[in-house]
């Protein structure tokens, strides 16, 4: 079955998310409130019109290094929990088959929230495991 | 009118509207369950609410219109045309009942013939006039026929009157196979239509109130009902659904947050005539402000009216006697946190009754009276709202607290006394209890320490006193509202956070040599009192070093007092409460955090945890 699919790209890979799970995407404001004890992918607490949430540097969490260059945040709602995720850009959305489990990418730092990798015509992109995400960073 | 009659008479029109609506949809489809219990539980709040209200007549009334759907939900009996006609007059006179009640007309009321037509299950008398409606399976093979066989099987148990169509209309092309049957039957519904599905192909059979008849026998009862009391008068109170007034809550606070802002930016400008508009403005949204929190205020005794029962029922359980004494049930609190408190209260009524009071024979040998006093109490003191909960019991026991405190290794064993402040953090911790055994009532798991867990997380506080042989008192000190609260903004480093003011005692600018060391640990001297010191910069992990000029917060809860040391106070002002999904390995002491006026968000520090 096809489903629609975010693609986004961090640190020149491209990532696919469920688009249903995408709330909005929006930039990063200049001030982000830190949040103390937190893992140190978590950049912190951002205000989006009056809501507040956590924003995660998804390049952090996926390659362990810190996305400077990202600005762009797609705001992710799972289990009714509502999370930031900081990506370089966002591309397209696109329709893609479900992904082959089993093939994980190699130069992933951390494939625990993967999903696997799927294809769409000549991209190929990593899609990831959203709820698992949520839930492996919110309490 | 009082004002719990008004209230009730508001409520009860909501749900004398219900049952009409819930009757009418039953007239058309008789066996509609969903109406049925939609009925029986507007009838069934109504007669609650009478008895409470000690109004005799609706509950009397509502209580025989409850016993008769009660027979028809057992399936004893079904619902007839007549006995829905009933129905609908008793929901007349009880609209009645509410208004005489409510103005103290009660006793002019005349319910007798009603009570005794609800009170005998309603069966059509011999000879009456019935109408069926019976519609035929679409498709039904030769519908003419089969409609002529369920008469000829209605005729069985019934004088038919009249079949419309005639047979002829049934025999003819434009027979769409509904048709009606006027007959003459004592029997019950179900056995008229048994009697006609036995003949096949019935797709629906309903009898249907022949309307001019039940017009012609009105009920003696119907000329005491003045149509004047159906004509609702003006409302005092409008049912609002609470998820608009948190809407509405939410805008506010959103406004409130940019009247600051809008502060900052105008001072800037150095125009009088925009400070002047801006300093209106707030004015304006300060009133706001407070009517939409005032619209969120309740009364205690919506909670608290629940709790003698609660005593009784636990008295009972325990075998003691006790009563509860309700003080303060006008004082209001908003409704959020009200229903939050409730369970917290619960528990420590049980507690009371279960721990505090003592059996009737130890009372007596004591001299006190045999039944037990447990008070539970609501005052508004300033900013806040306190509810206490006393009993006249037995009191703690401070030797056995402080014995098993010594064998769980939670004080030092040369520890002697135990203040008020001692014995309730030994009580409140998990796991313990000196009931020698777990009681029914409440000993479930749930101690002190979920009461003490529950009322700071809504940014209250909870204060105990014991007196040995005379009673324990437990004080539980609450905002009057959640979501908008005044606190502190202080500073280190670049980072605010947000301190609210239920928590902080006064600011200090520290004297040289006050602040000291004693045994290794960090202590801030504050006339004469030693009181452990925090640093903020550690407890959030910020970064850099202690500036000059420091100053300093005392916070205290629940008589611990502690002193926070922080970069720089920015001020004081009403912030927002908002919540956000935690993330995991966040440093505890944080509820909440707030939106500044620049549209940052400052965490807000919880100082009843940091306690």
């Amino acid at each position: 079955m096809s489903r629609q699919l975010l693609v986004v790209s961090v640190a020149e890979t491209l990532y696919a998310l469920p688009s249903e799970l995408v709330r909005e995407i929006t930039t990063l404001p200049s001030q982000v409130t830190r949040l103390p004890g937190a893992e140190p992918s978590i950049r912190g607490l951002i205000n989006v019109r009056g809501q507040l949430f956590p924003v995660m540097d998804l390049c952090h969490r996926l390659r362990g290094v810190p996305g400077n260059e990202a600005v762009d945040v797609l705001v992710v709602v799972s289990d009714g929990k509502t999370l930031g995720l900081l990506v370089d850009d966002v591309r397209d959305v696109i329709p893609m088959d479900e992904p082959a489990a089993s093939v994980t990418a190699p130069d992933e730092a951390d494939t625990s929230v993967v999903r696997g990798v799927g294809h769409s015509g000549e991209m190929v992109v990593i899609e990831l495991d959203v709820p698992k995400l949520v839930r492996s960073s919110l309490a | 009118m009082s004002k719990y009659a008004e209230l009730f008479a508001t409520e009860s029109r909501d749900h004398l509207t219900a049952m009409e609506h819930a009757l009418l949809e039953l007239e058309s489809a008789p066996a509609d369950r969903s109406a049925l219990d939609a009925l029986f539980r507007s009838v069934h709040t109504l007669k609650g609410m009478g008895g409470a209200m000690g109004y005799g007549t609706v509950s009397t009334l509502s209580h025989a219109m409850e016993s008769l759907l009660d027979r028809v939900r057992s399936g004893q009996e079904s619902l007839t045309p007549p006995s829905i006609e009933t129905l609908l007059q008793a929901t007349d006179a009880l609209a009645s009942a509410v208004a005489a009640s409510t103005t103290g007309r009660e006793s002019a009321l005349d319910i007798s013939t009603l009570l005794t037509r609800l009170a005998v299950p309603a069966a059509p008398a011999q000879g009456t006039t019935r109408v069926l409606q019976i519609v035929l399976d679409p498709g039904t093979p030769l519908p003419g026929a089969r409609a002529q066989l369920i008469v000829g099987r209605l005729a069985r148990v019934a004088e038919i009157v009249r079949v419309e169509p005639d047979v002829a209309g049934m025999e003819s092309a434009q027979f769409t196979g509904e048709f009606t049957v006027q007959l003459r039957s004592a029997e019950a519904i179900e056995v008229l239509g048994d009697a006609a599905r036995a003949a096949g192909f019935v797709s629906s059979l309903v009898e249907v109130v022949p309307r001019d008849e039940v017009r012609q026998t009105p009920l003696s009862v119907d000329a005491t009902w003045n149509t004047g009391d159906l004509q609702a008068p003006l409302q005092k109170y409008v049912r609002i659904e609470s998820r608009r007034l948190d809407g509405l809550m939410d805008l506010v606070g959103e406004l409130v947050t940019m009247r600051d802002r809008l502060q900052v930016v105008a001072s800037r400008h150095g125009d009088p005539a925009l400070d002047e508009a801006v300093a209106k403005a707030g004015r304006l949204i300060g009133e706001l402000q407070d009517g939409v929190i005032g619209s969120r205020l309740v009364p205690v005794w919506q909670v608290f009216d629940r709790f003698p029962r609660v005593v009784r029922e636990a008295a009972r359980a325990a075998g003691k006697e006790a009563v509860l004494v309700v003080e303060g049930r006008e004082i209001e609190l908003d409704r959020s946190l009200l229903e939050q408190v409730a369970d917290p209260l619960v528990h420590l009524l049980r507690n009371a009754v279960d721990h505090g009071i003592e059996p009737a024979d130890a009372r007596v040998r004591g001299g006190k009276a045999v039944e037990g006093r447990v008070l539970l109490m609501a005052r508004r003191e300033r900013n806040s709202v306190v509810v206490v909960v006393a009993d006249d019991g037995r009191g703690v026991d401070r030797q056995r607290v402080l014995a098993k405190a010594r064998r769980l290794g939670w004080v030092t064993d040369d520890t002697e006394m135990l203040s008020d402040d001692e014995v309730l953090r030994i009580i409140a911790r998990p796991g313990f209890s000196t009931a020698e055994q777990v009681s029914e009532v409440s000993g479930r798991g749930v101690g002190i320490d979920a009461v003490l867990a529950k009322v700071r997380g809504l940014g209250g506080a909870v204060e105990f006193s014991s007196v040995e042989g005379k009673g324990t008192v437990f004080q539980l000190r609450l905002p009057v509202t959640l979501a908008i609260i005044p606190a502190i903004i202080a500073q280190v480093g670049a980072e605010s956070y947000a301190l609210p003011l239920t928590h902080i005692s006064e600011t200090v600018q520290p004297a040289a040599g006050a602040l000291r060391r004693v045994q290794g640990r960090p202590v801030f001297v504050l006339r004469g009192q030693v009181l452990p010191l925090y640093s903020l910069r550690a407890l959030v992990g910020a970064a850099g070093r202690d500036p000059e000029g420091q100053q300093i917060v005392i916070v205290e809860a629940t008589d611990r007092r502690a002193a926070v040391l922080v970069d720089r106070l920015v001020g004081q002002q009403d912030i927002v409460v908002k919540s956000f999904d935690l993330v995991r390995g966040m440093s505890a002491g944080f509820s909440g955090a707030a939106i500044l006026p620049d549209g940052t968000a400052a965490l807000i520090l919880d100082a009843g945890g940091l306690l």
